[in-house]
């Protein structure tokens, strides 16, 4: 899909959790762009701050744990880090939205569905009632829950794992939102409920032109919907570029050996290449390149000094010693 | 799986293991076959015992069925923990210090401790990263080259399928469709929900042909499955027979059954 203007973009963003166990570099100097349009995979194994980011933008981190410490968060050009909670709250579920993993726990128990979207409606729409019951209906029916009338009366418990995503999916577009945050939405699902959903969000995109940050540990689910991807290891993006080319020729050992070591489904291997070890702890990170340790060309630099960006393609970056002296083409 | 590790009593039907039911077990038959028949679950958050260390969680699943000393368990314990990759000193410590993978890794040492002839593995690493699955799915595949082992692998993704499995059985709504060797099955799979299954996986590649056989509607509820062909609903091949008999499995490459009018 042809990408527009940026409207999301994070600008060296970093967020401390405190812990009892120190303070935790969860999102470490991150920053990234989405256009209108597109789909940015963000890419890593859990604990390496992909969520947190992604809280960071809502401004919804644990509190008071959480703290953004520097950075910014531009959304259409307006940052979003002095914002005050008030102001927040008429950017959230409006201008920016996010899907959660679990739709069991992101919808309310004991509330029916409809009144869940009406009251999401509710926040950012003045009307009386049959007018958003109407709007709660017509949200149902784009995210192509069939008998949508009937289904505003049910409750969570009475629908599929799928059929709830639905409607978490319907709140989160209801909006209508320039920038989805989906965060491993169809982990939870079925494999065939799976693709149904990700076909779904396409044609959102399709019709709605939102930008799309994509957080998932799939490289399949990447492949499939995502126009560009960012890796991230340990706090940072170590890699990022557009989707087809990071497939074709990663530049970051981390983005290799993680592709490598991946089962497919379309060869028979005897036997995987095993990345050993694993990932740093986010309060004690070593001084030089995070991925070091796990590392097989880290040498005495590597272990030293955190990698420059380097330029490795048209858009495709990578934050490794090696990508220096290695043109890519 | 449950069945087959006696967690739940068959309707109909029988488990056989080494030629016996394992539902007529009992007494010393039946700690025999616990010995036997081994389990490593999906979450190995909350297969663990926190309160234990791991020497005791791994020696107990030795003790409670055969009559072990101390310094038989101790020696046990410390060679299954060498086989699974572990550091001596792990038997002393508590779960809360280990990773996912290291956590995975103890439950199979526990599995493997009474030397089974079986090991059913549950999603056994569905829930580990991604850089630490192809650790342990090596282990599981050394474990097994080094001595007469079987597993069961019950698993939804189908490359972590391809990988481990000799052969593999497609179930829906509590019947296997197809039943074939692991290669031909992802050669040439023939029941229309195994297609849709290989058309829903997503591969690790953006020039990957999308064969968008996307199948509409939800699994039904097995309280009151469809009639005929419990798939038939779904199906885009159904055929007007398909809502009333149930197909029988037929034999359509060596080794390879399919329960589908269609063969």
């Amino acid at each position: 899909m042809s990408a527009g203007p940026v409207l999301l973009e994070l600008r060296d963003l970093h967020a401390h959790l405190s812990t009892r166990w120190g303070v935790v570099r969860a999102v470490d100097g991150v920053s990234l762009t989405v256009r209108e349009g597109e789909t940015l995979g963000l890419v890593g194994e859990s604990g390496c701050g992909k969520t947190m980011t992604a809280l960071s933008i809502l401004r919804l981190l644990p509190q008071p744990a959480g703290r953004i410490v520097a950075g910014q968060i531009l959304l259409e050009g307006e940052d979003l880090v002095p914002k005050s909670e008030r102001q927040m709250r008429r950017i959230r579920g409006r201008r920016i939205s996010m899907i959660l993993q679990d739709p069991q726990t992101s919808l309310n128990p004991v509330f029916s569905v409809g009144n869940q979207l009406v009251e999401a409606l509710r926040v950012h729409r003045a009307g009386p009632r049959r007018r958003l019951r109407a709007l709660a209906q017509e949200a149902l029916r784009q995210v192509r829950v069939a008998a949508p009338a009937q289904r505003l009366r049910d409750f969570p418990h009475q629908m599929s794992g799928g059929m709830k995503q639905r409607v978490v999916g319907a709140i989160a577009v209801s909006g209508p939102p320039r920038v989805l945050i989906a965060d491993e939405p169809t982990t939870a699902l079925d494999v065939t409920i799976q693709l149904q959903y990700l076909t779904l969000l396409e044609e959102i995109q399709e019709r709605t032109r939102l930008a799309m940050l994509f957080i998932t540990h799939d490289f399949g689910i990447v492949a499939r919907i995502c126009d560009r991807v960012a890796v991230m290891y340990a706090g940072r993006i170590v890699e990022s570029g557009p989707t087809r080319e990071l497939f074709a020729a990663p530049r970051h050992p981390y983005t290799q050996a993680l592709m490598a070591a991946v089962p497919r489904m379309d060869e028979s291997v005897e036997r995987l290449p095993a990345i050993d070890g694993q990932p740093p702890a986010l309060q004690r990170l070593p001084p030089g390149c995070r991925f070091a340790p796990r590392c097989r060309h880290a040498d005495d630099r590597c272990q030293r000094e955190y990698p420059a960006v380097f330029a490795v393609g048209r858009e495709h970056e990578a934050a490794c010693w090696r990508a220096e002296s290695s043109p890519s083409r | 799986m449950k069945l087959l590790l006696r967690l739940e009593q068959p309707t109909s039907g029988r488990v056989l293991l080494d030629g016996r039911d394992v539902f007529t077990l009992d007494g010393t038959a039946f700690r025999e076959y616990r010995t036997k028949v081994q389990a490593v679950f999906q979450d190995p958050w909350s297969s663990l015992n926190p309160r234990m260390r791991v020497r005791d969680t791994i020696a107990e699943a030795l003790v409670v069925n055969r009559p072990v000393s101390a310094a038989q368990a101790q020696a046990r314990v410390d060679e299954v923990l060498q086989q699974v990759g572990l550091a001596p000193d792990a038997g002393g410590r508590y779960p809360h210090e280990f990773s996912g993978g290291q956590r995975q890794r103890i439950a199979l040492a526990s599995a493997l401790a009474s030397s089974p002839e079986l090991i059913v593995l549950d999603e056994p690493v569905s829930a580990l990263d991604v850089s630490i699955r192809a650790q342990v799915m090596n282990l599981l595949k050394d474990l097994q080259a080094q001595q007469p082992l079987a597993y069961l692998l019950v698993a939804h993704n189908l490359a972590t399928v391809r990988y481990i499995a000799h052969r593999t059985a497609v179930m829906y709504l509590g019947k296997i469709v197809e039943y074939a060797p692991t290669a031909s099955l992802f050669r040439a799979p023939r029941h229309p929900y195994t297609k849709a299954l290989f058309a829903a996986a997503l591969p690790a590649n953006p020039d990957a042909p999308r064969e968008d056989f996307v199948l509409a509607g939800e699994v039904p509820s097995p309280i009151d499955p469809p009639t005929g062909c419990a798939f038939h609903p779904r199906c885009p091949f159904a055929m007007a027979d398909c809502a009333r008999v149930a197909p029988v499995a037929r034999e359509v490459d060596a080794g390879h059954l399919v329960s589908c009018h269609l063969y």
